[in-house]
């Protein structure tokens, strides 16, 4: 109980002075369920800064997913606002198309389509945006290269692993350079071993494309290794806990994870989960 | 549906666990490629079986020619049906009616079940009467259809296209409700227009179940054709076979059903390969299952 509310909205701005690139503030969401309302998220503050990786922690129904889906533009919030760039992402329960250009989406699931290629499916986005065949073929071996799948372009979804696919969908999800990344529980299916190099993978991606991240996760040493502040909820109704940073040099490695440092973070987080 | 039913199970079956020893992966590995070209075996030697035991029967025990005439028979039937050049003319008009009633009822079943997958409300309303037309048996209206447009192609065409409706209607009214929710989340994130969620993502999800629909469907309309021109008409197939019952020619009788076999063998096989050309990326074509 060390960090109280107070405490909670001077940790809830951006480390190191960066400016704001993502804003919450005062955000609700109750659901309507047959036995009543659910509510999910009660008054959730929290700036992000351009550039930042924001890990969100917590037990299963704390509502992590319900505030990335907000942020994602997949969910109305029931009041409060969500900003990006200053524009508003959320206009009287209708979605700003607009705010959302700069949006990259990153699911639990790879939410690739069976029909399309590797490549017409890190490409899609770009279809949309009318980007020619010819540049989104070399967008997207480029960013088969980047990811690790290179010479997977012509190959289906059904013919990758499950961490190959994970991989074409976070390379969709960068394929119009996108500022901000929103990523739920992307790794949650995976075994550890190949967890764990996702994660290293994601942080150079992270440190080349210099992109916001706000990381869902119920691991909290995935969690702490990417993150630059982790943001830890608790449930029923969800709400901030705490928001700890995390000061570890990059580009951490999978020594990191042995450092003292990182074991009291651990530990701290872990016994404010515990607590509830 | 039944066939994505049955391509799920196969998948789902050759997605289990294989036998965990290190070895035995090469002897599954002959057993799959035995599995595939078993029915390429399999299929000449039942034909064997099948004219051997019809010429058995007719030679040895003795089974009266006008019950079951000899394969020889049948065959030299057929030389002289397909030489005739009448034959070609019925073929032509039974394969018209099927091939304009197939169509008709692709387009109205895939519009109708598009809109009765999205628009709830409308289904509801609807699906007493639907279930009504579907338990009926629809050839009974045959005689009512030539009452209404006379005994030429058209009553054909109309009974081949009501029986091909319902297994393609309801099979792409089950493809639009089925788009997956993760699929839809993706077009939705990206801020994707009607169209281009339509065009990239519920289009291509619905492709296999249309072609569910289309293989049972082009089943059901060669049936539509045949007993509609059985019912009322003087030509087609259909009608041919009534003539060679009411002339007692029994051979010819089999040369027609011969006919009629092949071509709905014939219709069934190009919408099959028609679905392996367009949707070569689903479990039913490209699963290892045949």
């Amino acid at each position: 109980m060390t960090i109280s509310v107070p405490a909670q909205s001077a940790a809830s701005s951006p480390a190191g002075g960066t400016t704001a690139q993502l804003e919450v503030s005062g955000v609700d969401k109750v659901y309507q369920a047959r036995r009543g309302e659910v509510h999910a998220l009660s008054h959730v503050d929290l700036t992000i800064g351009r550039g930042e990786f924001i890990s969100l922690v917590g037990r299963s129904g704390c509502g992590k997913t319900t505030l990335l889906r907000i942020l994602a533009g997949l969910l109305p919030p029931s009041s409060g606002t969500v900003t990006a760039d200053g524009e508003s992402i959320w206009r009287g329960g209708k979605r700003n198309d607009q705010a959302f250009e700069h949006f990259g989406l990153v699911f639990q699931d790879a939410n690739l389509f069976p029909w399309y290629t590797v490549a017409d499916n890190i490409a899609l986005p770009l279809k949309l945006r009318g980007v020619g065949k010819k540049a989104r073929r070399a967008r997207a071996a480029e960013l088969c290269e980047l990811v690790g799948l290179p010479g997977f372009e012509n190959a289906y979804p059904r013919e990758l692993s499950g961490g190959m696919r994970q991989r074409a969908a976070i390379a969709r999800a960068l394929s119009y350079d996108p500022t901000i990344l929103l990523m739920d529980e992307p790794f949650g299916a995976l075994d550890a071993l190949t967890r764990d190099k996702m994660n290293l993978e994601l942080q150079s991606i992270h440190a080349q494309a210099g992109a916001t991240v706000v990381f869902v996760t119920h691991s909290i040493n995935e969690a702490v290794f990417l993150a630059d502040r982790v943001v830890l909820l608790t449930p029923r109704p969800g709400r901030i806990r705490s928001i700890t940073p995390v000061p570890l040099a990059r580009p951490r490695s999978l020594e990191t994870e042995t450092s003292a440092e990182f074991q009291e973070i651990v530990r701290v987080l872990r016994h404010e989960l515990d607590e509830g | 549906m039944t066939d994505l039913v049955k391509s799920a199970e196969t998948t789902a079956a050759t997605a289990g666990p294989r036998p965990a020893a290190k070895d035995p992966d090469a002897p599954v590995n002959d057993r799959d490629s035995l599995m595939k070209w078993l029915p390429f075996i399999s299929t000449p030697v039942l034909l064997v079986v099948l004219i051997g035991g019809w010429q058995f029967a007719v030679s040895v025990i003795g089974v009266s020619e006008f019950i079951l005439p000899a394969p020889l028979d049948v065959w030299d039937s057929l030389i002289t049906l397909l030489s005739g050049g009448d034959v070609w003319r019925d073929i032509w008009i039974t394969l018209y009616e099927v091939l304009l009633g197939f169509v008709i009822a692709l387009v109205a079943g895939t519009a109708v079940g598009a809109v009765l997958g999205r628009v709830v409300w409308l289904e509801r309303a609807v699906q007493p009467a639907l279930v009504a037309l579907q338990v009926v048996p629809k050839v009974a209206f045959i005689p009512i259809f030539v009452i209404w447009f006379g005994f030429g192609t058209t009553s054909k065409v109309i009974m081949a296209a009501i029986l091909a409706f319902f297994p393609i209607m309801l099979n792409v009214m089950l493809g639009v409700r089925s788009v997956d929710r993760g699929h839809r989340d993706v077009m939705r994130g990206l801020g994707a227009s009607r169209w281009a969620t339509f065009r990239n993502l519920e289009f291509p999800s619905t492709l296999p179940y249309i072609f569910a629909g289309a293989e049972v469907g082009i089943v059901f309309a060669v049936i539509g054709a045949i007993v509609g021109e059985y019912l009322g008409g003087s030509e087609g197939l259909g009608h041919l076979v009534v003539r060679s019952l009411n002339a007692l020619d029994a051979p010819q009788l089999f040369a027609v059903i011969v006919l009629l076999a092949l071509m709905g063998s014939l219709l069934y096989a190009a919408v099959t390969l028609t679905k392996r050309l367009m949707i070569p990326w689903h479990d039913s074509v490209a699963g290892v299952s045949p």
